[in-house]
């Protein structure tokens, strides 16, 4: 097989990578703020994953333009579910947030299971999508323009995200949350307001994700507990906490994953992103880019 | 790290006195700790659970038997959560690696499939210090040990699912033994497990190591202020919980005489001692128990449910388990079982309220 | 005299807020000394330093000789140096006698004579009988005695006490003094106190030190040091 093959499956696995950081990143962000682990996570992605799909085959429409729908949505559920339920356990012992979010979990599961099935959201995407065709050249590499506008639209969410954090009032106060809440609450700021709001962000982005990952129809994880599996692994090889480090685990598990399809057999590129997450765990648990304590 | 030999040699020769110490004890605990309903209301359980075979039809006998199962799980479960502080979400991997090994032996070297169930609980055992290695390094939150076991376990799990060796999607079949279509054996057998399990349980809770862990669970600052090591004690509590939760999988192998990555490996599988351990009571002895009683035939009515049906109500199982989850963690972390015994009356106050002298 | 614990140059900062600067001292094996400062002074820290809780930025921390700073806290423990808590720490939900067992187990193998030692280390600390008690329900004078009687049943060399006499009555504060110099004497234990207070030490530490921000005061008052 010649280089340019290696370079596109490469860049492939690139591509995805940026969507599967973007999942990761709410992750990390809800745990840093709220230190919650929040199982939910792939019952909310699979849930954007959903809403494009659903968009993409009643209305022929562009999945993309689901995501400000669904982010929207899941932001308001988000910020309500934490207001009203989550901010109730966040001083409560690890194991009880833990068994909250997991309840969460199963709930959304069997929620998703009695909304409208649709078509195999991968060819409605298709359909839906750029009608141009579906190949972009530039150099050696062969771009898929879906997979393409995935990784795009993660990195300008990423991008985004960032300078919220950094520059943006409310950003910069849900930091404060995170690094000190005593002293955070101190300062006048409203603890339970901000991390619901970065419960609701989180959870947005766990939507966006989602829709961003119904774009590819080779994106096989469909069911939330492979979505929840994908954030963790992700999360772990950056190093929870860790913006970079989720980028840098999202890419790592969709090079490897691309590879390992492609080198060895397709069913055993789920097995790629389990064995990366591995060797991390065993050379270094924290993460890539985390800190331990 | 490991254990020296002598100390495993005579841990072992000592072992048949000891649990018959702890079985001793268990029931003076029990004694001194119910009230006069408590104890009629436990002999009434007791002995209606060793004559079920004679007055309960078979389908009730299969419903005990699954209750009993979730029950024997649920201990080793919540040995590693209630007691040790460390929350399980891949205890299907320990439960699978029996059930696996009782397979393969089962299918493959004649010898039928005790040599697999010898060797499973040592095996369970090692992925248990493993996983606790992983999961339990200096410098890493709590959580982390749980998110290393989902995901080890939805590995080995996808592992299964592909290789054909380990019989793939379909899974293993075992072939028929003698006691096949006679529950009443199987029914025994889990009883029987199941009292060992609460043995053991006691035994470990009353020893040097079940000092440490409480103390871990605790307070850990505390705790390694004192001299306890945290790491060496929670690889310990996963190695013995794995090892305690290996049996459950070789007694599903030979009951259900087929193991699949799905059904033995899946996070439900996982999920099932969570849920009763969390019903019934994390950190106590009988919580776990409680909670089967719970668990079961809530599941089994909802199953009827959704066969009666029209529609597909498929989805109520995870509902309705997420909902008692939610509901358990915001209403009652204690679990059922403190309410219960104090509503019934069943249990005497602690001794320092009784007024009894210290 | 034998130096049992030596601070070189130990410093400690929070993002950026100095929590210890540059503390060195030596204590002598069967002295009894005192840290006195108020609130936020740092004593707590250097305790935590010590008991390595904390690691240090800077210094050495040196036990009998070993190198000891950075060393986690299990270590620390199995070495010799124990600790009562401000707010005392208990194990809420084990019992009294529970509490101290656990201590007493760092160096019983056999738990019937690690009960043994507990009760015999309850006796004397007036919790004996409250043995079967959940520690989460004594009231604070008890659980900072409870915290005391764990500790002391690690048999250390050398016992770090952060405000043990503080919130006590005068009587109960010279009950618990003598109770604690009866300890020392018998077993030859060394005492790191940290109060706020230098009238409430008077009695137990034969040598005072000042710390304020994190910095150690010379003490010209203080009498020279001599074990109790």
């Amino acid at each position: 097989m010649s280089l340019a093959f290696y370079l596109n499956i490469v860049m492939s696995g690139l591509l995805t990578g940026l969507v599967y950081g973007l999942a990761a990143l709410g992750l990390s962000l809800i745990f840093t703020v709220t230190r919650i682990v929040n199982f939910a996570h792939g019952g909310l992605m699979a849930f954007g994953l959903w809403g494009a799909a659903a968009l993409a085959a009643r209305h022929g429409a562009d999945p993309l333009l689901a995501m400000p729908v669904v982010a929207a949505g899941l932001f308001l559920g988000g910020f309500l579910l934490h207001r009203l339920l989550l901010g109730r356990v966040a001083a409560a012992p690890e194991h009880l947030r833990t068994l909250t979010t997991l309840g969460l979990a199963l709930i959304l599961s069997a929620g998703l299971a009695a909304l409208p099935a649709t078509a195999p959201p991968g060819a409605a995407v298709a359909a839906a999508a750029s009608p141009t065709g579906d190949g972009l050249t530039f150099g050696p590499f062969l771009f898929d323009r879906i997979e393409l506008r995935a990784a795009l639209m993660a990195g300008i969410v990423t991008a985004l995200l960032v300078l919220f954090f950094n520059l943006g009032r409310t950003g910069k106060a849900i930091r404060a949350c995170a690094d000190n809440p005593f002293g955070a609450r101190l300062v006048g700021l409203n603890l339970e307001r901000l991390q619901a709001a970065t419960f609701g962000l989180g959870a947005a982005i766990a939507g966006i994700a989602g829709c961003l990952l119904a774009q590819s129809d080779s994106v096989r994880p469909h069911s939330a507990s492979d979505f929840l599996a994908l954030g963790l692994i992700v999360a772990l090889v950056g190093g929870l906490g860790s913006v970079e480090g989720a980028l840098l685990g999202g890419v790592a598990v969709g090079v490897a994953e691309s590879l390992g399809g492609a080198l060895l057999a397709p069913p055993l590129k789920d097995l790629a992103g389990y064995a990366v997450v591995l060797l991390v765990l065993v050379l270094r648990p924290q993460g890539l880019l985390g800190h331990s304590e | 790290m490991m254990p020296k030999r002598q100390d495993l040699v005579r841990l072992i020769e000592t072992a048949p006195g000891r649990l018959a110490r702890s079985a001793a004890d268990l029931w003076r605990d029990w004694v001194d700790a119910t009230t006069w309903r408590g104890k009629t209301l436990g002999v009434l359980v007791l002995l209606a659970l060793a004559t079920l075979p004679a007055w309960g039809g078979t389908p009730l006998v299969a419903a005990m038997i699954a209750v009993l199962w979730l029950a024997y799980a649920g201990q080793a479960w919540n040995l590693l959560a209630g007691f040790a502080g460390l929350f399980s979400l891949g205890h299907a991997l320990f439960i699978g690696i029996g059930a696996y090994l009782a397979a393969a032996f089962a299918l493959h070297g004649g010898l039928g499939p005790w040599p697999g169930a010898l060797l499973a609980v040592p095996a369970a055992a090692l992925a248990g210090a493993g996983i606790g290695a992983l999961g339990c390094r200096a410098g890493l939150k709590g959580v982390h040990f749980t998110l290393v076991t989902l995901i080890l376990a939805e590995a080995v799990r996808l592992g299964a699912l592909h290789l054909d060796g380990l019989g793939a999607a379909a899974g293993l079949a075992l072939p028929h033994p003698a006691t096949a279509g006679k529950p009443v054996a199987f029914y025994y057998a889990i009883l029987i497990l199941t009292g060992l399990a609460l043995v053991v349980v006691r035994l470990l809770l009353r020893s040097r190591l079940g000092y440490r862990w409480l103390a871990l669970r605790e307070d850990p600052g505390a705790a390694a202020a004192s001299g306890i090591d945290p790491y060496r004690a929670r690889v310990a509590a996963a190695t013995i919980s794995a090892a305690l939760a290996a049996p459950a999988g070789v007694f599903l192998a030979l009951y259900l005489r087929h193991v699949d990555a799905e059904q033995t490996l899946s996070l439900s599988r996982s999920l099932g001692p969570v849920l009763g351990a969390a019903l019934g009571g994390i950190g106590t002895l009988v919580g776990p128990v409680l909670g089967a009683f719970v668990v079961v035939p809530a599941d089994q009515a909802l199953t009827w449910l959704i066969g009666r049906s029209h529609h597909d109500l498929s989805a109520l199982k995870p509902l309705a388990a997420g909902l008692a989850l939610v509901l358990v963690a915001v209403a009652a972390p204690g679990g059922l079982w403190p309410g219960l015994a104090r509503r019934l009356g069943l249990l005497k106050p602690p001794p320092d309220q009784r007024g009894d002298a210290a | 005299m034998t130096e049992l614990l030596s601070l070189e140059a130990v410093s400690k900062n929070f993002d950026g807020v100095a929590a210890v600067v540059e503390v060195s001292l030596t204590v002598a094996a069967g002295a009894s000394v005192a840290l006195v400062g108020s609130g936020g002074a740092g004593k707590t820290t250097l305790l935590d330093l010590i008991a390595g809780a904390l690691r240090p930025d800077q210094g050495h921390i040196r036990f009998d000789g070993r190198e000891i700073a950075g060393l986690p806290p299990e270590r620390v423990a199995a070495l010799g140096i124990a600790r009562a808590f401000d707010p005392p720490r208990p194990f809420p939900a084990l019992s009294v006698e529970d509490n101290v067992v656990v201590g007493a187990l760092l160096r019983e193998r056999s738990l019937t004579e690690a009960r043994r030692q507990a009760l015999a280390l309850l006796e004397p600390l007036g919790l004996a009988a409250l043995r079967h008690r959940p520690a989460a329900s004594l009231q604070p004078g008890e659980r900072k005695r409870l915290d005391l009687a764990r500790a002391l049943a690690t048999r250390p060399r050398l016992l770090l006490l952060d405000e043990i006499l503080a919130e006590a009555s005068p009587d109960e504060a010279a009950a618990l003094a003598e109770t604690l110099r009866e300890f020392a004497r018998r077993d030859g234990l060394t005492l790191l106190l940290a109060e706020h207070d230098r009238h409430t030490v008077a009695a137990l530490a034969g040598r005072v030190l000042a710390l304020e921000h994190g910095t150690l005061e010379p003490d010209p008052g203080a009498p020279a040091e001599a074990p109790p």
